[in-house]
């Protein structure tokens, strides 16, 4: 049993990664997305616990229907906190469809806001539900349309944004460009890739490219 | 097909209704036995609520678009709103141009929210005039076969209901068991009023030619097919446009046949395939491998499904069961005059993740006791997650009611959600007479001896059956018109709360609780006799307020382990004999549709060996009996004689050839099939065999069987494997180990 202790060692090093990178989020950054791998699920939980151990109230909207509470109540031990406590903090709606997701941004985050005085608000695979093919497409578009428009809305107010979003499935054909036409109103961009290392993040576009990286130990001990 | 004079009143069958210009186009069997094509103005409808300046723009908009409209302020209601709204209602006079005036308005007008749009027009039109398909209707007509009035003459709701005396034509291919379309050639098989043809294809325009003399003779009101969807029809079309020849399938002349694409889908957490449609005007096809309701309740349960959901019977033999229980709860919420939303837009109410991580629970499990026990009873609660939705009134806007929140009563309990006291919702409503017309022919099956009437009343409770067993996924699925995920979460959080309470009243009268999943119980008392069973169900359907039965006593019943380690339980896993001599398995491979043919065959016949036992101490002494039967079929095996029936693989992929990343069976022959030119979709079925299972060589591993040629052998050790994993999982608790299994049964052992 020689990593039964690991546990108790994990967020350090990891939260020590993700305050060094933007995802910190402390600071108003305006739209951060984070896409790529689909281990952008389990960052954004592990965002979520970072700002709920500080105290936070984090609104997390869920498209994806991969919101974990018990990593989440992992990740609150190890770091010393009850788990109960910090999953108190985070306020969660889960979308099963585009109507849905949009509604959820575009008629319910403010009120949310208000109710639980956030600040963050993370959109957990916004576009998932965007690739039902029983939706045409150009419905999608001015649903997503509309989405955007709230969360420029949003970041202007001072809110801080984060937007998980893996690459879209194969089965999405056609659809790739919704990524595109998120990421275009994404004010930093960072792409995360499983490595044989483990996962790395690394930012894209911006004047000096930075990358950080989470070694596999760390990774698969969460 | 219209009589040049027809009577002013008929009476028949409503065989299919669709669309048309004019209005719906309805096809009537009569009790002259004849098929009359009629005529009813139906002007279906829709609503629009929105900013009155984006109505007066859609209102500005709609005369321009050609097709007359009529137009006028109605107020309905939201589901679950007490105040109603106003709402622009559409009238459209060409039923036809409907589905093109709402998607160009869809595009048009996001700032407006469309209600009734997308319910299909024969259930809108079945909805207001009181009709289903196949009902025995009345009709009133004029000479030139329009409708002035129609109504059924007998209802959903029957039970003793006459089915019309339809005319089948079958069509399949010679000899064919597997999916034609990865590969190989076969002659067409015409079945009709008793006769069987067989048409060969050399001659193109002869084929089509004979085919079209058996239509026109025969006049089928139902085209029978086996992959005729993917296959059959679609090449028959071809076929008879290259030798240009009009191939009369369709009744209604002036229609083409209906088309729609193969796609996939995810079920139950699996992926699915949908071989597409083709599908008929005036006459009904329906594709046997295309339809899940066929494959579970043949013909008579179609006809009970599309009854009570009124969806008609070529949409109802292809689409989901979900699909069905949809189709009620928008009847309900038609007649009742709500709004039905285009898609669904309500998202769940926001939670903290301590709140969803005590709400976001499924039912309860209690781990199987591993190993053989003798005289346990079987308790089931009777459709019980339905039966929690009709007693404690759980429906998308009964759940958290502003009326009720303060009501101690209204809880549901552990999580904090609460239930309306005082108004049935509309998903209690929907499934109140489905719940009590399954109960009757229940209770008919009880009373009835003859085989096939059984047969039929057995069929139609299992539609039903599984109208019910959706009612509950659909709470919370994506696609669901009405669904909430609070409504699911209340409906699990009472069957927890019920089950335990079932637990708490066995073990309170002695029992020992052996397994318990979600709504079934078996437990144990020594020298407990029928009696006290039934008792026992008495006071937990008294406690709990569900009904619940009796399934049966078992004289000895298995709890396997888990193949991967023995000494771990697997819920519902077993198998048990009961005192009538009838067997119940579950999670065994006889009952798996990808475990070869050669494996279901030994394990049935080990669990033949094996129900002669009266006791425990008897199962074991089967066992040597068990041990013999493994080694004659290793044997067969080794000997190289099994064939190829024997040894296929059936499984289903879970995503396109080229996708997988590991070298699996099943990864491995659907690439040898996209190298043969047949194009698969996740979800299909392909089978294959185990050549060479260890071969250094992928392509040695496997191969597909539509790719056999004259040339191939199997891996007698891969299915020996196979065969003695499905031994070892019954053997095992009685005492058998994998190596002693291996040794006994090996016919070059010194030990066999």
């Amino acid at each position: 049993m020689a990593n039964a202790v690991l546990p108790a060692q994990v967020p350090s090093p990891l939260l020590a990664i993700l305050h060094r990178s933007p995802l910190r989020l402390e600071r108003q950054n305006g739209l951060v997305l984070l896409f790529g791998h689909p281990a952008v699920f389990r960052l954004g939980l592990c965002v979520a616990t970072d700002r709920a151990l500080a105290g936070d109230s984090v609104l997390y909207l869920d498209g994806a229907n991969v919101f974990d509470p018990f990593l989440i109540g992992r990740l609150a031990r190890a770091g010393g906190a009850a788990p109960n406590a910090v999953l108190g903090r985070i306020h969660v709606s889960r979308a099963f469809t585009c109507h849905q997701m949009a509604r959820l941004v575009t008629e319910r985050l403010a009120g949310a806001l208000r109710t639980y005085r956030a600040r963050l608000i993370i959109l957990s695979g916004p576009l998932e539900t965007f690739y039902d093919e029983a939706v045409p497409y150009q419905e999608v578009a001015g649903l997503l349309h509309r989405i955007l428009a709230t969360l420029r809305h949003f970041a202007h107010l001072g809110h801080r944004l984060l937007c998980l979003s893996p690459v879209p499935p194969p089965e999405a054909k056609g659809r790739d460009t919704l990524l595109k036409t998120l990421s275009a109103q994404a004010n930093r961009l960072i792409w995360v890739e499983a490595t044989e290392a483990g996962v790395s993040l690394r930012e894209i576009g911006a004047s000096a490219p930075r990358s950080w990286g989470i070694s596999r130990v760390v990774w698969e001990s969460l | 097909m219209r009589p040049a004079c027809l009577p002013t009143r008929l009476r028949g069958w409503l065989l299919d209704a669709y669309a048309d210009r004019a209005g719906m186009a309805v096809w009537l069997l009569d009790e002259d036995n004849r098929r009359v094509r009629l005529l009813d103005p139906f002007r279906p409808t829709f609503y629009l609520a929105g900013p009155r300046h984006a109505l007066d723009a859609v209102l500005r908009a709609l005369p321009r678009r050609g097709c007359p409209l009529t137009t006028r302020w109605v107020e309905r209601h939201e589901l679950g709103s007490p105040d109603p709204v106003p709402v622009l209602e559409v009238a459209v006079h060409q039923p036809s141009r409907f589905p093109t005036l709402v998607r160009r308005l869809l595009q048009q007008c996001d700032q407006v929210q469309f209600y009734h749009v997308d319910v299909p027009l024969p259930q809108r039109y079945f909805y207001e005039r009181g009709l289903f398909p196949l009902a025995r209707c009345e009709v009133e007509v004029t000479v030139d076969g329009t409708i002035r009035a129609i109504h059924a003459v007998d209802s959903p709701w029957d039970t003793g209901y006459a089915t019309p005396p339809l005319t089948i034509l079958e069509l399949s291919l010679e000899g064919r068991v597997s999916n034609p379309n990865h590969g190989g050639v076969c002659n067409l098989i015409v079945r009709v009023e008793g006769e069987e043809r067989c048409l060969e294809g050399d001659d193109g325009a002869e084929l089509v030619a004979r085919l079209n003399q058996l239509l026109h003779r025969h006049d089928p009101d139902v085209i029978l097919t086996d992959w005729g969807d993917s296959y059959i029809l679609p090449r028959l079309l071809t076929l008879a446009s290259r030798v240009r020849l009009p191939l009369a399938l369709n009744r209604d002349a002036d229609r083409p046949v209906g088309m729609q694409a193969p796609r996939s889908y995810f079920s139950y957490g699996r992926i699915l395939a949908n071989a597409g449609a083709r599908t008929l005007y005036g006459r009904l096809h329906v594709d046997r491998q295309n339809s899940f309701v066929m494959a579970e309740t043949g013909f008579p349960g179609l006809i009970e499904q599309a009854r009570v959901t009124k969806v008609p019977l070529q949409h109802m033999a292809r689409t989901t069961t979900g699909t069905g229980i949809t189709a009620m709860q928008l009847e309900t919420a038609h007649h009742d005059g709500i709004l039905i939303p285009y898609r669904k837009r309500e998202p769940e109410e926001f939670k903290s993740a301590l709140e969803l991580l005590h709400t976001d629970q499924g039912g309860l499990v209690y781990a199987p006791v591993l190993g053989y026990h003798e005289n346990v009873g079987e308790l089931d609660f009777a459709s019980m997650y339905p039966s929690i939705m009709t007693r404690f009134n759980i429906s998308p806007e009964t759940v958290n009611c502003s009326c009720c929140a303060h009501d101690p009563a209204a809880r549901v309990p552990e999580i904090g959600h609460h239930t309306c006291r005082h108004r049935t919702g509309l998903v209690p409503r929907t499934l109140i007479p489905l719940l009590s017309k399954r109960a009757q022919y229940k209770r008919l099956l009880a009373a009835t001896a003859d085989p096939m009437t059984r047969q039929v009343l057995d069929q139609r409770q299992t539609a039903l059956k599984w109208l019910l067993v959706v009612s509950f996924g659909y709470l919370g699925y994506k696609n669901a018109r009405f669904g909430r995920i609070e409504a699911h979460e209340s409906v699990t959080a009472y069957s927890r709360e019920i089950l335990l309470q079932a637990k708490e009243t066995a073990e309170h009268r002695g029992f020992r609780l052996l397994h318990a999943i979600v709504d079934s119980l078996w437990v144990h008392k020594p020298g407990a006799t029928r009696g006290d069973y039934e008792a026992l169900a008495r006071a937990i359907a008294a406690r709990t307020t569900l009904p619940i039965m009796v399934e049966g006593i078992y004289r000895w019943i298995g709890f396997l382990p888990s193949r991967v380690d023995p000494r771990m339980p697997v819920p519902n896993q077993f198998v048990g004999m009961f005192e009538t001599g009838e067997s119940k398995i579950r999670g065994l491979e006889i009952r798996r549709a990808d475990a070869p043919l050669i494996v279901k065959k030994a394990q049935a016949e080990v669990l033949r060996s094996l129900s002669q036992a009266q006791t425990v101490v008897e199962l074991r002494a089967h066992v040597t009996h068990a041990l013999e039967i493994i080694r004659a079929y290793r044997h067969y095996l080794q000997s190289g004689r099994a064939s190829l029936e024997d040894l296929i693989i059936a499984k289903s992929i879970s995503r396109e050839p080229q996708a997988y990343r590991h070298q699996t069976m099943t990864a491995i022959a659907a690439r040898e099939l996209l190298r043969h030119g047949v194009r698969l979709q996740p979800g299909e079925t392909i089978h294959y065999v185990m050549t060479d299972a260890a071969a250094p060589l992928a392509e040695d591993r496997v191969r597909a069987v539509a790719t056999l040629d004259g040339a191939w052998s199997y891996d007698a050790r891969a299915y020996e494997t196979l065969l003695l994993k499905s031994a070892r999982v019954i053997l095992a608790p009685l005492g058998l180990n994998p190596t002693d299994l291996d040794d006994l049964t090996n016919p070059g052992s010194s030990r066999a």
